[in-house]
């Protein structure tokens, strides 16, 4: 069976792209063979790896690609169950649109602001165009950060409804124990009692998507 | 004060959309021409120690 492509985009720096990547192939990994396509020239993917201890590495291996990226994404299907690729944050160099070309999903993580919500508003216009090449991608917006005490996290569903793409139902919450993990070079599942509640977002934002 | 600023925000999406430009990188172009700029970042992130080493190839 071919693997199933999870593309992380967003043209705006800082909505969490590679904390959601590590963690949702750290997730996918439990569940079958998974692997990390880090396609951002920063290789914030690599590094967060590459500070895991010999002892405990990153569950999942992260590989670095920027050229021809659909054609090494078809040839990797063939290994994997799931691809897990972290774009970079522009539209500009077309590497995430190319990674969206051979995607199945793309999920967008967004964060609870109007500068976040304004952004993504070109991106949909890119998805828009990437789907005359791809019929079948579905794109997810993923609402990042949410503070549920927060009124402009609570307005956040009105906003969304005022694009063509539908948010998923699990939004991930500001916890500091995603920034715990990258400093460990590790996953919220390996982060103890600390990370549970943060695996538990995980394990429902992966049961949605994977349904969806 | 939830619809207030749901509101607030729904409007200003609005507004962004119609601000929006209309040219955005054609697909075509993306795949066959990726940025040469990129490449050199990733083969020297590649040499790297971090991209050497075994702990980010666990399996």
């Amino acid at each position: 069976m071919l693997a199933q492509v999870f593309s992380v985009a967003n043209q705006k720096g800082g909505t969490g792209k590679t904390t959601l990547s590590m963690n949702l192939a750290a997730g996918l990994s439990k569940r079958a063979r998974t692997l990390i396509i880090d396609a951002d020239p920063q290789g914030s993917a690599g590094q967060w790896a590459g500070l895991s201890p010999d002892e405990r590495p990153f569950p999942v291996a992260v590989i670095s690609i920027a050229s021809n990226l659909p054609r090494e994404i078809k040839r990797m299907r063939e290994d994997y169950r799931y691809l897990v690729v972290d774009c970079p944050p522009t539209l500009e160099t077309g590497v995430a649109q190319a990674a969206m070309t051979v995607s199945d999903k793309v999920l967008i993580p967004v964060l609870p602001s109007p500068v976040d919500l304004w952004a993504s508003v070109r991106l949909a216009e890119a998805i828009e165009q990437v789907k005359i090449y791809n019929e079948a991608l579905q794109p997810y917006i993923l609402v990042n950060q949410l503070e549920p005490r927060n009124a402009m996290s609570r307005g956040m569903q009105q906003a969304l409804d005022e694009f063509n793409i539908p948010a998923l139902e699990n939004g991930l919450r500001r916890r500091a124990i995603y920034r715990s993990s990258a400093l460990e070079g590790s996953s919220v599942y390996c982060m103890g009692k600390r990370g549970e509640p943060a695996a538990q977002e995980i394990d429902a934002l992966i049961e949605e998507i994977l349904k969806s | 004060m939830k619809k207030e600023v749901g509101s607030k925000l729904a409007n200003s999406v609005r507004q962004a959309k119609a601000k929006q430009p209309k040219e955005v990188i054609a697909v075509t172009s993306v795949a066959k021409t990726p940025s040469a700029a990129a490449d050199v970042v990733i083969e020297a992130q590649a040499t790297s120690s971090v991209f050497s080493s075994r702990r980010v190839w666990p399996d």
